[in-house]
């Protein structure tokens, strides 16, 4: 008779706990909430300026342009309200710029990394400059967004960049037994002409699974043990709702520039030995000028730490540092601690480059 | 209440060795997979799942296309070509208007410069505003040949302009 209530609350803890699981995981949380502009647009990119927090006088001279991966949405630089890399930059006075590639459709499946570092960026940052008023611009590249910003700073060094921010940049791809990635696309296994014939452009479903099969019993299995474990903290809750809505939303990648990926890079290893051609140019890293600051995650398992470290010994920049930080390709960014380590370190860098 | 009293008052969790058990679990689960999805034979067998799949889709695809182009041009409707070749034209239009914001932008900031040499030339001394005008007329010849000839009323055909 007295254990009756007792299994009662047993009861009514689990319905709650059932239908806060029920609501994360069928439900996309609020993201990329910053207001901000929208300030250009070609094809399916759109360039957006978010708004100022900071008084004119107060802010940072040099503009800030953010580049993300082809294959993920941008909304990572901006997760949630108090959990926002953009929030962050804006309150520490940076103009700030994103670049969305958008969703390529099926009439983009040529699109190439040619077309996106010699047509949409230039393009991009031209605009960024009318609107700043300054001939100067620092930009950030995440991921494939710092292969793009990587070719774009050396192929136009007189463009006016001052200062490029690599966020772990798979730039480096000849220590292949390292390359999880590079043996499942090894040319013996995958036929890339024959999947991007039938597809056209390289399914979001596809580049997931790859992603995820990486570490399959964290992605898999883990990660809801973990929402499972700490239904009772609501801020654990919220940050892995936001992150879940950003996960699933994934979009395809274009095939011509999927191609020059594992062609080029994973197979051929292009960039680094100099052999990589962009719309006749052949990228010469000694070329890129700008100052770099490239971050690399330690316990990164899709971009390892040796595909980054090797840049520095190729550009032709005077100021560079290499920042590591203890994390993994998504966690130094958007992770718990990014607030404390990871954007704090970006802001001074860049502080002292930016006026 | 302190955080030792509220670590002594703390009701024991008895799911909490289950928990450890569970993890302890799931790491060496990982560590064996990670090492299975990172060897040869993994890539060979994922590879040929996916030759398998691209060979059962790939006869589909072919007819499928077929069918839908032959039943949208009998119906005399867009095929999916049709607006492959429209966004493409769409896109080559926004490069242009993109290319003619560029140029507005250039002239505007010209014009900009322009403006405070000339409030300059107005209040200049007559000494000093020769010179200025010199000094203008050579920059113009150099930098925007262009413009010198539009200043200049060119005769037109009125019969081409038709």
């Amino acid at each position: 008779m007295v254990q009756a209530p007792v299994a009662m609350d047993q009861f009514a803890i689990l319905e709650e706990r059932l239908k806060t699981v029920t609501r994360v995981m069928t439900s996309k949380a609020p993201i990329a909430q910053t207001p901000k502009e929208l300030v250009w647009t070609l094809n399916k990119a759109k360039l957006y300026r978010y708004v100022p927090a900071v008084p004119e006088k107060d802010r940072h001279r040099v503009p800030l342009l953010l580049i993300f991966a082809l294959m993920n949405r941008p909304q990572i630089f901006d997760l949630r309200p108090g959990h926002s890399f953009v929030e962050y930059l804006v309150g520490q006075g940076y103009d700030v710029y994103l670049l969305d590639w958008g969703v390529p459709g099926p009439e983009d499946k040529d699109l190439k990394f040619d077309d996106y570092t010699l047509e949409y960026m230039p393009r991009a940052i031209r605009k960024i400059k009318v609107l700043s008023g300054v001939e100067e611009v620092s930009v950030l590249g995440w991921c494939i967004g710092a292969i793009l910003t990587t070719i774009y700073a050396a192929l136009r060094p007189d463009d006016g960049l001052r200062n490029l921010i690599l966020l772990t940049a798979p730039l480096d791809f000849s220590q292949k037994e390292k390359l999880t990635f590079g043996r499942m696309t090894d040319e013996k296994y995958f036929d890339v002409d024959k999947v991007l014939a039938t597809f056209g452009n390289m399914p979001p479903e596809m580049i997931d699974y790859g992603a995820k099969a990486l570490k399959p019993v964290e992605n898999y299995i883990g990660n809801y043990l973990k929402l499972w474990d700490n239904l009772d903290n609501p801020q654990i809750v919220e940050n892995w709702h936001a992150m879940n809505t950003w996960v699933r939303d994934n979009i395809p990648m274009a095939g011509g520039a999927f191609r020059q990926l594992i062609v080029d890079l994973y197979r051929n290893n292009r960039l680094m030995t100099g052999e990589l051609v962009i719309r006749g140019e052949r990228v010469d890293l000694s070329q890129l000028q700008a100052n770099l600051l490239t971050v690399i995650a330690e316990g990164d398992h899709i971009t390892p730490p040796c595909q980054s470290e090797t840049i520095l010994a190729k550009v032709g920049s005077r100021d560079k540092e290499v920042y590591r930080v203890h994390g993994g390709h998504i966690g130094i960014m958007a992770g718990n601690a990014a607030h404390k380590r990871t954007w704090p370190h970006i802001d001074q860098w860049l502080a002292s480059r930016s006026n | 209440m302190s955080e030792a009293e509220a670590e002594a008052t703390k009701q024991p969790d008895p799911t909490e060795t289950f928990r450890e058990m569970r993890d302890a679990y799931l790491e060496i689960w990982s560590k064996n997979l990670i090492e299975t999805v990172n060897s040869e034979g993994y890539a060979k067998a994922s590879g040929a799942a996916l030759d398998g799949f691209l060979a059962v889709a790939a006869p589909f695809k072919e007819p499928t296309d077929k069918a839908m182009l032959t039943m949208l041009q009998q119906l005399n409707m867009p095929t999916s070509e049709d607006f492959i070749g429209l966004a493409g034209r769409f896109t080559n239009v926004e490069l242009l208007l993109d290319n003619l914001d560029a140029k507005l932008d250039r002239i505007e900031k010209l014009l900009a410069l322009e403006k405070p040499a000339a409030s300059a030339e107005a209040k200049a001394p007559k000494a000093a505003r020769k010179t200025t005008q010199t000094k203008q007329t050579s920059l113009r010849a150099g930098g925007t040949s262009k413009r010198t000839t539009i200043a200049k009323p060119v005769r037109r055909n009125a019969r081409k302009v038709r």
